[in-house]
């Protein structure tokens, strides 16, 4: 569990937007650029008041054009800067891929390590409220599974924020997702877990450390991002009947905490990975031979995952509810993996 | 049509046996009366045929596994025998087939738990971890606490049915016994004149079984038989001799023993003993004595107390037959004397009338011409 250090209570939204202020003041190299993040403060509020505070020099709105921002954002960092800039919707990544992951991800490894890009791309990830198949995707798993880039993905306002300095100060290009169910904001379905204490001195959470969220003894519950929240609520579900679940969430995937998945395995014998990217092909499969490859011996039973389905995902409210994981369904397949 | 396959009923007293193997693989075809599985029930094993042409599509009880009689044991799917059916993959043979999880796997290595012995509690019967854990706790209890694990051996289903009738004897009855001598001199003689006349070498067990047949007849009351609503007086004269087989004791059952002679008795008693020991004895053989034999005159042993299998309420114990010293008209001589002793159920037979039949089997034994 993290140690937290302050009673201050803020939205993730607004832990991640303290942070990059932080950074800002902290190292002229480091500014914003993208889509609406300027006036408008990032449609997920990731840049609100930044602006006002640090002015057009560092806050950047661009045109919509994500091809040419992210390659400028790229060529400024390897000039030296550290930018940060944001995809408006992870969804978008196809008109700008070739910049993401050709250039971003790879110049350093063709640069025989002589050339650093220390930039940041931030992204909003996630469906959840009836916006269609082009803009609630997570697709983190499909980056993950390119090398050259590392992956952190913040579940509460506390991790936002650490992850965030940690992202920005790192010397490798890191793609940072923010769900905008863990955000905070007034106008999505309200969740009491998007707030949370978050220490005003700037603080780093590492990348690449998972972070048991909830302690248990009866079965492993890996996720990240939202569905640590929906994992908790179903752990809560669970203690009444008592189910404990350990609920481990990755915060990052690239790197991948293997040995935070392994060791809680071999605590509690059983392991249900929840997904809300889509099931084949990503990070509950990666997550589930990382636990045959090094905790075999210790398993009680096959591992599960609860996943997005193999669909595009569907505009209609009741066809996307039912088709993402959610308290009730986590529950149950926890139930199943222990009794079925 | 899906037709259940039952565990057959082998016994009126025990409502368990196990499932000793299958001889079918889940998903083969099997014609009517194919042999398919084997089970046990006590002390005796019985075949089970397919009762009708299909495909065994489901093991509902695995080999070693507990079951009760009439119970569902398998699924066959009743139809012609499909010889296109997939070919079966056969599972790796001398192992349980029930699922074990890698953790369980790990553990039974680590504190050397046979897996064959412990029961699953996980989906599908899968043994889990806390499965072997429990089971090498339970282990724990009953050996000594330090030193290396010992070697557990599994209950075969004959040492659970002697560890349960010999306790549950011992549990219901008043068990009480009376040893006495008897002098064999003369039997011997009659046993070694038999043998010359028989094509079968004579032994003294059939001179016994005879010897308590005949004293039965004229003593009814210490074949009676206690029960709730009072005692029974069983209709014929049926003695079980005790024969000890491969870690085991199996008691076949000589009907109306008082109506045979003692060289049908002979082969008789010779006959089922070697059937017992094969294991090819079905169940009624071993079902129903009203009294019992049960000799350990091979060794050196001269007196003991023989168990009660109830309802039974009497039972006779051969010690070995020696040379011994006695006093015959004043002078010591050496005879061939034997101790028998009668454990008896004092619920049923008082020590005095217990006495007395024992008093007129040794006569019978020590006038050898009385057996003819």
């Amino acid at each position: 569990m993290t140690t937290q250090t302050t009673d201050r209570l803020l939205t993730t939204s607004k832990a991640i937007s303290e942070a990059i202020g932080q950074e800002i003041e902290r190292d002229e190299r480091v500014f914003v650029m993208g889509e609406d993040i300027g006036i408008y403060g990032g449609i997920f509020g990731a840049t609100e008041g930044l602006l006002a505070k640090y002015g057009p020099e560092r806050i950047m709105d661009t045109p919509i054009s994500e091809t040419g921002f992210i390659g400028a954002a790229v060529g400024a960092a390897v000039s030296g800067m550290r930018p940060i800039a944001e995809l408006m919707f992870v969804d978008f990544f196809g008109v700008c891929m070739d910049q993401i992951y050709n250039h971003m991800a790879k110049i350093h490894y063709e640069s025989g390590g002589n050339i650093s890009v220390p930039m940041v791309i931030t992204s909003a990830i996630g469906g959840g409220y009836g916006d269609a198949a082009q803009h609630s995707q997570t697709l983190y798993g499909m980056f993950a599974h390119l090398p050259g880039m590392k992956i952190v993905i913040p579940s509460t306002p506390y991790d936002a924020k650490g992850l965030m300095i940690a992202a920005i100060r790192d010397d490798n290009p890191v793609l940072y997702f923010f769900h905008k169910g863990v955000m905070g904001l007034g106008w999505m379905t309200p969740n009491p877990r998007a707030t949370g204490p978050v220490p005003e001195a700037p603080y780093t959470v590492p990348i690449g450390k998972a972070d048991v969220k909830r302690d248990g003894r009866d079965l492993t519950i890996v996720t990240v991002s939202l569905m640590v929240h929906r994992a908790l609520d179903a752990a809560d579900a669970l203690a009444t009947e008592g189910i404990e679940a350990e609920v481990v969430d990755l915060r990052s995937l690239v790197p991948l905490d293997r040995e935070a998945i392994a060791e809680s395995v071999r605590k509690t014998r059983r392991l249900l990975v929840v997904d809300e990217d889509y099931k084949s092909f990503g990070m509950s499969g990666e997550v589930i031979t990382t636990a045959i490859e090094e905790a075999f011996d210790y398993l009680d039973a096959p591992p599960a995952r609860l996943a997005f389905p193999d669909v595009p995902i569907p505009y209609s409210r009741p066809l996307e509810q039912f088709c993402l994981p959610n308290a009730d369904t986590i529950a149950a397949a926890a139930r199943a993996l222990i009794n079925a | 049509m899906r037709q259940e396959i039952l565990m057959p009923t082998l016994s009126d007293e025990a409502e368990e046996g196990v499932l000793v193997t299958w001889f079918v693989v889940p998903g083969t075809p099997v014609r009517a009366d194919q042999l398919i599985a084997e089970v046990q029930v006590e002390k005796v094993s019985e075949e089970v045929y397919a009762p009708a042409d299909g495909r065994l599509t489901e093991i509902l009880v695995q080999p070693g596994e507990v079951v009760r009689q009439g119970e569902p044991i398998g699924v066959l799917e009743v139809g012609a025998p499909d010889a296109t059916a997939a070919p079966v993959t056969r599972a790796p043979t001398g192992r349980s087939t029930a699922p074990v999880s890698p953790s369980a796997r790990r553990v039974a290595r680590e504190l050397a738990v046979d897996l064959s012995t412990v029961t699953g509690s996980g989906p599908g019967g899968r043994i889990v971890e806390a499965d072997v854990r429990a089971a090498a706790e339970q282990g724990a209890g009953q050996g000594p606490a330090a030193g290396p694990a010992a070697a557990v051996e599994p209950l075969s289903p004959m040492r659970r049915a002697v560890a349960t009738r010999l306790s549950a004897g011992l549990r219901e009855a008043a068990q009480l016994t009376l040893t006495a001598e008897a002098d064999a001199t003369d039997l011997v003689a009659e046993i070694a004149r038999l043998s010359g006349q028989w094509d079968r070498r004579a032994g003294y067990i059939e001179t016994i079984v005879r010897a308590c047949a005949l004293a039965l007849r004229d003593h009814p009351r210490v074949a009676r038989q206690w029960t709730e609503e009072g005692l029974v007086t069983p209709q014929s004269i049926d003695i079980g001799v005790a024969v000890a087989v491969e870690d085991g004791l199996i008691v076949p059952v000589i009907r109306h023993a008082d109506a045979k002679g003692l060289r049908e008795l002979s082969r008789e008693i010779a006959d089922l003993a070697e059937r017992a020991r094969s294991g090819k004895l079905t169940t009624p053989e071993t079902r129903g004595a009203t009294f019992s034999v049960t000799s350990v005159g091979a060794h050196r042993v001269d007196a003991f107390t023989p168990l009660l299998d109830l309802p039974q309420a009497a039972i006779l114990g051969v010690g070995r037959a020696r040379l011994r010293p006695a006093v015959i008209d004043g002078r010591i001589v050496p005879r061939t004397l034997m101790v028998l002793s009668l454990t008896i159920d004092h619920r049923v037979i008082d020590g005095e009338p217990a006495a007395a039949f024992l008093d007129r089997v040794i006569a019978l034994l020590e006038n050898p011409g009385s057996l003819a």
